[in-house]
């Protein structure tokens, strides 16, 4: 199967650009408010954090320090897959493949903002 | 009206309560008089419902048979089979009135709609999958730290159990001392910057819950290092606790070191005179030693953040110290509260009076040069400017706070 990302780059075009555009969005960012959400991400290794505590809500591509209120460790493929409607969330953390650092309770209620995404993520694969 | 046919004769009722005594209209068994509406007089009679309650009735016993039936309740209690739970259903449901009988249906019926979702098996294997997949994570993760599989920063912090502890932390910021964190805009979200604040409490609650309201308040959070007095490493597991945590014992290298790297550092200038304190003495600052803190900021150009804590002077409020028991221990501090001695380590369970924390405007450094920090004046005016900054505030705050508990 092909690769996604051929790189770094591509994932935070791709991803960087597509939680910028969502998060734009007042109503999904609201989802969020108040929480820093950091993708670690591997193969390409990439890291995203979106800080949803400023307003508007800020997406920073590349390497960033502090604490945030969930972390999600996983392989870029994957995260691709989710948002493709390929796989699932839970089903990524329930295999182990997503290492979550954080309440996983937030990542449940988490769960809205990511279809949000999913969709647009499909919207602009089309 | 009861409905009473007979050999052609109307079956209802009079308003006296005798038998009508009209002839029946074409099989409905009622004279014209007392014909019913037209939609009732085609259900049947006996139950009162009408063709929509009967289909809204079918269509509950649907939903209820199925959400039945995704329960494996069933399977263990034969009382509570899809069957005999419908049974139930209808047995019960005649016995409400006929006009509330509509009523009742819908809102199950909607009921039992908004509950498939967790009625669904996808739902509960899901939810199975997802908190196994919960506990795989924290058995892994304390099966690698039991091998020592982890890292540590340069200091000894160690993130990850910082992260596992934050939850603790932050009961205790929400809900024990429901701390009210204002000016938290004035803590530089980059770079260097070294927080100053009063020091109480016996045990250093006051530097965790510096610490929290950075992580749960600042548009940037950001870990706090704190530089803590050497007796707390005497105390067992703190001193552990506080590295893990990413605080360093108090030096002044230390603290340059740390502002160099341009990390945001916390100092309790009071040390043991501040922990130390009595009752009677509360919210009043001690010496804030030689201006050490000032030096380090003027060296480092760091701004300084004065911080005022209140609430904290109350959650281990000493009496008395006993001297005699220093002495006989080696220990600097040996507290007599409202709880220790007498209730032994449960003495150590803070009381849980109301808290608030302000950073007060920053005061810059960098207009002095590093030479200054060597200067005895210099460091005595920047020291002298934030003990006052943290004192006006900490009568500020004392003045709104409405009780010690609340």
């Amino acid at each position: 199967m092909a690769k996604p990302f051929r790189d770094t780059k591509a994932v935070y075009d791709r991803l960087g650009g597509l939680f910028k555009a969502l998060l734009a969005d007042p109503d999904y960012g609201r989802m969020a408010r108040g929480s820093v959400i950091r993708f670690r991400l591997s193969e390409p290794a990439a890291e995203l954090r979106l800080n949803c505590r400023k307003d508007p809500a800020e997406v920073h591509c590349g390497a960033s320090e502090g604490p945030a209120d969930l972390e999600l460790a996983l392989p870029a493929t994957l995260l691709h897959e989710v948002l493709s409607g390929k796989a699932g969330l839970a089903d990524g953390y329930g295999d182990g493949r997503i290492q979550v650092r954080g309440s996983v309770f937030r990542l449940i209620a988490m769960k809205p903002l990511f279809d949000a995404a999913a969709r647009l993520y499909q919207r602009k694969g089309k | 009206m009861v409905a009473m046919s007979t050999n052609g004769q109307c079956g209802a009722t009079t308003a006296k309560g005798s038998p009508c005594r009209g002839r029946s209209v074409a099989d409905t068994g009622y004279c014209r008089r007392h014909q019913p509406p037209a939609e009732e007089a085609a259900e049947p009679r006996s139950t009162g419902s009408t063709r929509g309650e009967r289909s809204l009735r079918e269509e509950v016993e649907d939903l209820l048979k199925r959400a039945v039936d995704r329960l494996p309740i069933g399977r263990l209690f034969p009382a509570l089979s899809p069957g005999r739970v419908v049974e139930t259903f209808r047995a019960g449901i005649e016995k409400v009135a006929p006009k509330a009988r509509e009523e009742l249906l819908r809102s199950a019926r909607n009921f039992l709609i908004r509950q498939a979702t967790w009625l669904a098996t996808d739902t509960w294997k899901g939810a199975w999958t997802f908190l196994s997949g919960v506990a795989d994570q924290y058995r892994g993760m304390l099966q690698r730290r039991a091998r020592g599989d982890y890292e540590v920063d340069a200091y000894g912090m160690d993130e990850e159990f910082t992260d596992w502890i934050r939850p603790a932390f932050r009961f205790l910021y929400r809900f024990y001392w429901r701390v009210d964190t204002t000016g938290v805009q004035n803590v530089p979200g980059q770079g260097r910057g070294l927080i100053v604040a009063n020091h109480s409490g016996v045990l250093p609650w006051d530097g965790a819950m510096i610490m929290t309201g950075i992580w749960e308040e600042h548009a940037e959070p950001r870990y706090v290092r704190t530089l803590y007095l050497d007796w707390f490493t005497q105390i067992p597991w703190v001193s552990q606790m506080l590295t893990r945590t990413g605080q360093i014992l108090a030096h002044p290298e230390n603290g340059e070191r740390l502002l160099n790297e341009d990390r945001l550092v916390a100092v309790f200038p009071e040390g043991l005179k501040g922990v130390g304190k009595l009752f009677r003495d509360r919210y009043k600052l001690a010496r804030f030693g030689r201006g050490g803190f000032a030096r380090m900021a003027i060296r480092t150009g760091a701004p300084i953040i004065p911080t005022a804590v209140v609430g904290a002077e109350e959650i281990h409020p000493t009496f008395r110290r006993l001297h005699l028991v220093e002495k006989a221990f080696n220990m600097p501090i040996v507290p007599l509260t409202p709880t220790f001695p007498w209730l032994g380590v449960f003495g150590f369970i803070p009381l849980p009076s109301k808290w608030k924390i302000h950073f007060c405007d920053p005061v810059p450094t960098n207009r002095y040069r590093p030479e200054d920090a060597d200067n005895f004046l210099v460091v005595s005016k920047v020291a002298n400017q934030v003990r006052d900054s943290i004192q006006k505030k900490i009568h500020e705050l004392l003045k709104e706070r409405k009780g010690v508990f609340w």
